[in-house]
């Protein structure tokens, strides 16, 4: 008698469901049809990105749902839920029914050249193709309570699971005001109000295509952050105690400099 | 390529961005440009403007985000079909698919160039203009 040959078991597969403006049990039992068979270890998502109002009669349909999954090994999330229905969900206990999935807690990543590159190139790519300015990347150095000639800088906040820390992308005057020249198309004489968050864009597209790489790559989950502009004469920014990296950069406008700091949430 | 006469809608919290995405557009021959500095002062701008042909949308703003109107937009009886670029420095691979799949008919990254934003719109125009002429 032979045994019988064990069936490979399939795959834990994906399920999307893009929610409608006002969800109703009639909607999330029509989910729940489609959802028969499903193999072991698969992921239902409810998109929530167009609701405007979730109605309390379908939480049992949802506690239906969740607990059959759960019978299969298999999970319901959530996704873009905006903070109105993030308070309500909460509020009436049904929040918890969705599979909220803790991320490896990673370590905070060294300010090493992995980490550090594509901000170089970031700052590179966004001084020539949106000022037409060329620039160069001198060497990355641990700022030690060194004074630098800043008149303005963009200052954003790192924020990801495993650590937190902040980017400044530092400017002498002379230096910023001709990048502007470049930006504008025409000269600039002050750093008036009109201009100043020039300084602050252009760490938005500093960052912006950085974090893409490091999240893509590395999957670190930067999270997104707006910028702000600190204007002054000699400006200093503290050093916290985190290492503070500096990289330098020279160019026919002058020079300037990035400045990231990173610090473990351990 | 759209008409060098509609009225485009350019929408970002930078003074810097909007100045020189109008500059780029003048040199494109688009002059007619209104201007918003988040989602909520361009849903207002849209309320009562109802001639804005195109919008070019950042994404990461205060009080709305550009995603946040967009899903406005195409809820709307009127914009639902209005063409929508995002010009943006959010360059996540997971955000532009999301910015697709929400409605967006095109996405330009900053930095950007003035040869890549007439490239996006005159994609974008390609892939709209059937639906803008019904």
């Amino acid at each position: 008698m032979t045994a019988a040959k064990k069936l490979p078991q399939a795959e834990p597969k994906q399920f999307n469901f893009q929610l409608h403006e006002t969800v109703s049990s009639l909607h999330i039992e029509n989910c729940a049809r489609q959802l028969n068979n499903i193999p072991e270890g698969s992921t239902v998502t409810f998109d929530f990105l167009k609701v405007n109002s979730v109605e309390k009669s379908c939480y049992s349909s949802i506690n239906r749902l969740r607990n059959l999954l759960q019978k299969n090994k298999s999970f319901l999330k959530s996704e873009n839920l905006s903070k109105a229905l993030h308070a309500q969900l909460k509020t009436d206990g049904v929040l918890v029914l969705f599979h909220e999935q803790k991320p490896e807690s990673k370590p905070a990543p060294k300010l090493d050249v992995k980490f550090i590159t594509p901000f170089i190139t970031g700052t590179l790519n966004a001084l020539k193709v949106q000022a037409n300015v060329e620039a160069k990347n001198k060497s990355p150095y641990l700022k030690d309570h060194q004074n630098f000639d800043v008149d303005i800088a963009g200052v954003l906040s790192l924020v990801s699971d495993a650590f937190v820390g902040s980017i400044s992308l530092c400017f002498p005057k002379m230096t910023f005001l001709k990048i502007c020249e470049g930006l504008f198309g025409e000269p600039q004489a002050e750093i008036t109000p009109d201009i100043q968050d020039a300084a602050g864009e252009l760490l938005n597209m500093i960052f912006g295509a950085a974090k893409a790489e490091l999240n893509d790559k590395n999957n670190y989950e930067i999270k997104r952050a707006l910028p702000t502009v600190i204007v002054g004469n000699s400006l200093k920014l503290k050093q916290s105690s985190g290492p503070t990296i500096v990289l330098p950069f020279e160019s026919e406008a002058g020079s300037f400099h990035l400045e990231i700091e990173i610090v473990d949430k351990g | 390529m759209f008409d060098n006469n509609i009225k485009i809608l350019v929408i970002d919290d930078m003074m810097t961005i909007r100045k020189i995405v109008k500059k780029t557009l003048g040199d494109m021959n688009y002059k007619n440009i209104v201007e918003a500095v988040d989602g909520v002062n361009a849903w207002d701008v849209l309320s009562k403007d109802k001639s804005i042909n195109l919008v070019l949308s950042d994404w990461n703003m205060p009080n709305m985000t550009g995603l946040e109107l967009l899903v406005k937009i195409r809820a709307d009886a009127y914009y639902k079909t209005i063409p929508f670029i995002f010009l943006t420095a959010e360059a996540d691979i997971a955000q532009v698919k999301q910015a697709i799949t929400s409605g967006a008919d095109n996405y330009v990254l900053k930095p950007f160039s003035l040869e890549s934003l007439k490239t996006k719109m005159t994609e974008t125009y390609s892939k709209v203009k059937t639906r803008i002429a019904a």
